[in-house]
């Protein structure tokens, strides 16, 4: 059974593309992350223009993300007040971000910066959390579960506004949340993602926060940058198809439902490992992509 | 002075457009059928197959090509950085590249006639990107690219003979043939107007026989969301948005109260 999208200019198998919502709404619920470095990438390779690719699956992330949002809001497991201050980073970062890529774009090498820099920062972050959460599964203490280093300590006790956040049960400067968030958005922004994959470990290793708090926290950052970005993208760039994105969403906010609940039920360190896998997955993709001599050396415009 | 302008004008046109090839042999014609001739894109819409209908002069063999308006394409090139790393490097540029590009005919193209008659007619991927023009090297990577979406087809002896001239008039005899054939038209195929066009060869020589159109354009639902993302773009993405979170919602309200039953 087939649909024609509006927007996209193509017609896609329905069951198909309710099972991809459902894979990558799974992957939500269970890790906080978004999933647009996964379906993206998936919607591109089945023919949907990657403008559109892009901002549908913002569009379909938004329900996957309320879905996951009001559970967890529920379970009293999203720090709101850590969230805001990371998405008022995420918003500043993208901002950023948007401009910076423009400047890089200039100078002419700014794809292959991307892309290196990418690979390199998705196998740093998945090694260091496989690594960590095997030694941690292996009944070992792990190096980010001892104390941070006297350096470290001392850097961030000496920054200003401390506040304690009762959620997570830590006390940090609000200066870490805001400038972490900020680095993220304009990562994010040049990547062109949303970048809960990155968000979810900084909130792990740098911002100490309980495994549990840091998924709800993940989904309700995520939930308002997809609407800032849905909104934005069907005003200036006409690409938001909604008929693809419903597709997605009935998917999508089933297989969260499934991710979170399924989530409840492993321990901190076989969540983190299934993550560090995920993400090892996509550098390994993104890397064979770059390695493999393609079928055509000419691609449309407007992908990555 | 307005008439001999207005004449001048008249010749610039004929001058540009088709007519056939030096040497045609006067009142030779033929007949082109396409069905159907109008397509609409509505939300069931999974590409389209156009079926031609075509009658040729007795002894000549026959290519129908179907295209659309040819414009400037610009694609991303694709290279090796730093020796090692596929990724775009740079952008390569062609010169009228129709969008959808099918060619149906009786027999291989290169049978036909030499590739200078063929390209006068555009009948060919040669014909289409010419040697000399820019981008010539990355022809097969674009044919390839296009080939692969279903866009571009050369479908070579898919223009059959049809009906009792099959079968009882050979070629050479004084009855027309009559052909036919399909075209595959994949749902990325964009709406416009597409011309269909029936070439007949004989000879060393091509005879422009008949010209059709087909239109192809959005209905129904299709049209009014086109219009609504098109000309209302933030209140469409603002319901859009308002849309998932209901529907986000109402899934974690149904999950709720589904675990809930089960304790």
């Amino acid at each position: 059974m087939h649909l024609y999208l509006p927007i996209a200019g193509n017609s896609v198998n329905v069951f198909l593309m309710i099972g991809l919502g459902g894979l990558v709404g799974f992957l939500s619920g269970l890790f906080g992350v978004g999933g647009g470095f996964l379906m993206t990438p998936l919607l591109m390779m089945y023919g949907i223009p990657a403008t559109v690719a892009a901002a549908s699956d913002s569009n379909q992330i938004v329900a996957a993300s309320a879905s996951g949002c009001y559970t967890h809001f529920r379970a009293k497991t999203i720090d709101v007040r850590m969230g805001v201050l990371m998405l008022v980073g995420g918003i500043a970062g993208g901002t950023l971000g948007v401009q910076l890529i423009k400047i890089l774009r200039r100078l002419g090498e700014a794809d292959f910066a991307i892309t290196v820099v990418y690979v390199l920062m998705l196998g740093g972050i998945g090694s260091y959390m496989f690594f960590e959460s095997l030694i941690s599964l292996r009944g070992r203490p792990s190096k980010a579960a001892a104390p941070r280093s006297p350096m470290y300590r001392r850097m961030v006790g000496a920054l200003p506004f401390k506040v304690y956040f009762p959620r997570s049960k830590v006390t940090i400067t609000a200066l870490m949340p805001l400038l972490l968030g900020t680095l993220v958005g304009t990562l994010a922004a040049i990547m062109g993602v949303g970048g809960g994959f990155i968000m979810v470990p900084i909130m792990i290793y740098l911002l100490r926060m309980p495994m549990h708090v840091v998924v709800g926290t993940s989904l309700f950052q995520i939930l308002f940058t997809c609407i800032n970005v849905t909104v934005l993208q069907a005003h200036y760039n006409h690409s938001v198809d909604f008929v693809l994105a419903l597709l997605l969403l009935i998917g999508s906010v089933v297989g969260a439902q499934i991710g979170i609940r399924i989530g409840r039920r492993l321990r901190a360190d076989q969540l983190k490992i299934l993550m560090a896998v995920l993400v090892l997955a996509v550098m390994v993709k993104m890397l064979l992509g770059l390695l493999l001599r393609p079928e055509f050396l000419v691609a449309y415009k407007g992908g990555h | 002075m307005r008439h001999v302008k207005l004449a001048a004008v008249a010749l610039a046109v004929f001058a540009i457009l088709p007519r056939p090839a030096a040497g045609q042999p006067a009142g030779v014609t033929g007949d082109l059928m396409v069905v159907p001739e109008r397509v609409e894109i509505d939300l069931a819409y999974n590409g389209a197959n156009i079926e031609v209908g075509a009658e040729v002069p007795a002894g000549y063999e026959a290519a129908v090509r179907l295209m659309s308006r040819p414009e400037r394409l610009e694609l991303k090139k694709l290279g090796k950085k730093a020796g090692l790393l596929w990724m775009g490097a740079g952008t390569v540029t062609f010169e009228n590249i129709p969008v959808v590009y099918q060619v149906l005919s009786t027999a291989p193209l290169a049978d036909l006639g030499p590739q200078a008659l063929r390209g006068q007619w555009m009948l060919g991927y040669e014909s289409l990107i010419p040697d000399q023009a820019p981008g010539a090297d990355l022809r097969g990577d674009l044919v390839g690219l296009k080939e692969h979406g279903g866009l571009f087809a050369l479908r070579e002896g898919a223009l059959v003979r049809r009906g009792k001239s099959a079968s009882l008039v050979a070629p050479g005899a004084d009855a027309p043939q009559r052909l036919r054939g399909t075209f595959r038209l994949p749902a990325s195929a964009p709406a416009g107007d597409y011309s269909v066009d029936l070439i007949g060869f004989k000879d060393q020589r091509a005879v422009h026989l008949a010209s059709a159109t087909l239109h192809i354009e959005h209905a129904g639902a299709v049209r009014i969301m086109r219009h609504l993302a098109l000309d209302h773009g933030t209140a469409y993405g603002g319901a859009a948005c308002l849309i998932a979170i209901i529907v986000g919602l109402l899934t974690g309200v149904l999950f709720r109260s589904r675990s809930n039953e089960g304790h």
